[in-house]
């Protein structure tokens, strides 16, 4: 790496002019191939050289640059863009690239790399790519921050122009002056005054991020398209050994903006096909109806093992992989934590929703019950069968349901190959139920008290 | 002795159900900003006003389905009227949803005892709340608002949320991972600590016997392995959320700026901030004030935040003792 940012100006300059010439080469080249005709020959490369003329002149890097710097302002370079909000938003676009470290929520500037976007008149975006060329972790965004443009140098000796330069450049950083628009969300966001009793407000405008868009869409196909990416998950499915982690991003939604057009919205927009990834962030999700259990002998039946399979399946491989040294309170904490819990909020999330279903009311003292009593107590709560309320006021149910609940989880947990679980791990078991139970029957409705 | 104001079961629909880089669920701030516009239209006669809130998700439907039966979701749009010129009229895509929430919210300013206000609040509460919008969805209905007072009448209404999801705010969980990966990997940056909380990762475990067998010829040799799946960075239901503000440009002086709604108030531009949070079930939600969600600012971040959390110890008394549970290795 050799070259300096100047020369890849030169590179990119030059490229450009190939392209442009790229038709006329080929018109010319078509007549080489066809005719022997000197004459023709002649006259064709008589008009490539008229036509290529204004176009070489063009391309010469002090003309052209000329040209770009007038241009620039028709461009902005922002990582923030007020586009996404809505693609008729004229606010201004912004262009943040510091860097923060110490932060504990995560916003644009906590990203190391920002990808630059660039939002304005399309056929200006050639400019946007001239900007962002890099050498050497420097472009010309970074020197005309810094105040000088000494990469421009080599296309000229005039201070004058190259002081033009500058100035047209700086008009695609930013706006000069900062402007909001109808479109763009604003909201009020209220603020503490120590001065003032009455609400005091700021104004915020919220800008769409597209720096972190962009690295959430490259980080998203980078799981998913990647080269390493495929061979990780290919070895993951013969079961070989790979060294690096399997990543994937589940439950992700696209969101696509501009359309047919996504070039419209921005630079980068268009690089990503106008799809922007979203993350999950929904609360868990669980069967609004429930039947009847009456038919059921035990409530820890199928049903509920396999809603609790996978938290199972993990406290099974986290008792397997103990050793001598995790007898720590830490080793508690995440056996309580981390997967005791996970299972004791299911059993009273379904609990709370069989107790609701009031339209089942009844069911325990319907003839055909096949359900244990203590079960059939503890469920049916607004039961106005009075022995059956008498009974349930007694509570010696709990105790039964803790015992149930300790043994079921014990037999899930069963692998006699690593590990025996016994009595103290059952009385273990069933306290921690039993004292959660408690506390959850305390406050549950009765019957006539909802 | 903190006193909340019970929204139970409202009803919402075409709520907005993206914020910016997330959906599935509106933005904290959205809640936060129906409290506050809920205590402004209160009249100046009842003295009370509304302050922090706790979320709770009862029903959550978004409007997304996935086309193909897998991969990712895609949001199901409305058709809006056509152009001037007859044309599809462009849009940039909304995500909408359905839900079911109750929310439980601060109220201040109540004289124990004052019933004569308490029922007159009521009242206008009950008029009020259907006539505003939350995270721009419609209030279709709710199924009751009540005054909790006292710690038992909170108990007692917190069972009744069952079942149901708090919104918690675990940010210390994304800051302590952060600098868990910072000491694994020098160039990691939040972003990537933040992704982990959404990301399904699995690792490799080779198999002991085979890697010893395989040492001559370890170039070619394909080691066996057990792919296990890696947990979360912390336990519980973990998601990535968008949970306030950051000022991307410094605060300009009222009126500085053109073409906005206000020319009375301070503006500054702001990009979304996130964080993580946590859906716990409601009967784990033993104090109220864990889960209250309140506005903070402190230019440039404008954060909707819960207190410091305190992990709760499940009772002490019985996890003394080694021999209360100890599974026997072999």
């Amino acid at each position: 790496m050799d070259s300096t940012l100047s020369d890849a100006v030169a590179d990119y300059i030059e490229q450009r002019k190939q392209t442009k010439l790229e038709p006329l080469l080929k018109a010319l080249n078509k007549v080489l191939d066809k005719s022997d005709d000197p004459v023709a020959i002649a006259q064709a490369k008589a008009d490539y050289a008229e036509q290529a003329a204004p176009i070489e002149a063009t391309f010469e890097p002090a003309i052209w640059l000329t040209d770009a710097a007038k241009r620039a302002k028709q461009i902005s370079l922002a990582t923030h863009a007020a586009k996404f909000t809505h693609s008729d938003a004229k606010a201004s676009s912004m262009l943040v690239t510091q860097h923060e470290i110490n932060s504990s929520y995560v916003t644009t500037a906590s990203l190391k790399a920002k990808a630059i976007d660039a939002v304005g008149n399309a056929a200006a975006l050639d400019l946007a790519k001239l900007l962002k060329i890099e050498v050497a972790g420097e472009s010309l965004i970074t020197q005309l921050q810094a105040g000088h443009l000494k990469a421009l140098n080599a296309f000229t000796d005039d201070e004058q122009v190259l002081k033009e330069w500058q100035a047209g450049f700086k008009e695609a950083l930013g706006d000069a002056r900062l402007t909001g628009h109808t479109l763009t969300k604003q909201l009020y966001y209220p603020v503490t005054q120590s001065n003032s009793k009455d609400n005091a407000y700021h104004l915020l405008v919220p800008l769409t991020s597209s720096a972190l868009a962009h690295k959430l869409h490259n980080t998203v196909t980078q799981t998913r398209f990647g080269e390493e990416a495929k061979a990780i998950k290919e070895a993951r499915k013969k079961g070989h050994y790979h060294p690096q982690e399997s990543v994937s991003f589940v439950e992700t939604a696209v969101q696509n903006f501009g359309g047919s057009k996504p070039q419209n919205i921005s630079q980068l927009n268009s690089e990503r096909y106008g799809q922007s990834f979203l993350l999950n962030c929904a609360p868990p999700d669980y069967q609004g109806q429930i039947k009847s259990p009456s038919k059921q002998a035990s409530f820890f039946n199928r049903e509920f093992s396999y809603l609790t399979a996978k938290n199972v399946k993990e406290f099974r491989a986290f008792l397997a992989n103990l050793k001598d040294s995790d007898r720590n309170f830490k080793t508690r904490y995440k056996r309580d934590f981390w997967y005791t819990q996970p299972i004791l909020d299911t059993l009273f999330e379904r609990a709370a929703l069989l107790q609701n279903q009031t339209e089942l009311t009844g069911w325990a003292t319907s003839p055909d019950v096949k359900m244990k009593k203590a079960h059939c107590l503890w469920l049916d709560v607004f039961n106005d069968n009075a022995s059956f309320q008498a009974e349930r006021e007694k509570r010696e149910w709990q105790e039964e349901v803790a015992h149930d609940f300790a043994t079921w989880l014990l037999r899930k947990l069963e692998n006699k190959d690593v590990y025996l679980l016994g009595d103290n791990e059952h009385s273990y078991f069933k306290k921690l139920c039993l004292q959660q139970l408690k506390a959850f029957e305390r406050h549950t409705p009765k019957l006539g008290g909802l | 002795m903190s006193q909340y104001v019970l929204i139970k079961k409202l009803n919402v629909q075409n709520a907005n159900a993206i914020a910016e880089l997330t959906y599935g669920f509106p933005a904290i701030t959205n809640f936060l900003g129906f409290a506050h516009a809920l205590s402004r239209k209160l009249p100046a006669s009842l003295n009370v006003n509304l302050g922090g809130v706790v979320v709770i998700s009862h029903k959550n439907q978004v409007h997304a389905r996935q086309p193909k039966g897998w991969g990712d979701y895609v949001f199901a749009l409305t058709r809006n009227p056509l152009t001037h010129q007859g044309k599809t009229a462009p849009i940039n895509e909304e995500g909408r949803m359905n839900m079911q929430i109750s929310l439980l919210v601060e109220l201040k300013g109540l004289v124990a005892g004052d019933t004569l206000t308490e029922t007159d609040l009521k009242a206008h509460l009950k008029r009020l709340i259907p006539t505003l919008r939350l995270a721009g969805g419609q209030i279709l209905g709710f199924e009751a608002c009540e005054l909790l007072n006292t710690e038992e009448q909170q108990a007692y209404a917190l069972r009744r949320l069952m079942p149901g999801f708090v919104l918690m705010d675990r940010h210390e969980y994304l800051v302590a991972h952060f600098e868990q990966r910072k000491t694994e990997q020098d160039d990691v940056c939040l972003f990537d600590a933040w992704c982990d909380f959404a990301t399904l990762t699995y690792r490799a475990n080779p198999s002991e016997h085979q890697q010893t067998e395989d040492t001559v010829e370890a170039e070619q040799a394909i080691v066996k392995a057990n792919w296990e799946y890696v947990p979360k960075p912390n336990a519980g239901y973990l998601v990535p959320i968008a949970t306030g503000f950051c000022a991307i440009s410094p605060l300009y002086d009222a009126g500085e700026v053109a073409n906005v709604r206000d020319n009375t108030v301070p503006v500054t531009f702001a990009e979304t901030a996130y964080s993580v949070g946590e859906w716990q079930s409601v009967h784990r939600l033993h104090h109220i004030e864990s889960a209250l969600w309140r506005y903070t600012d402190n230019h440039p971040w404008y954060i909707a935040t819960t207190n410091e959390l305190i992990q709760p110890i499940i009772e002490p008394d019985f996890i003394d003792s080694e021999a209360a549970f100890n599974p026997d290795n072999f």
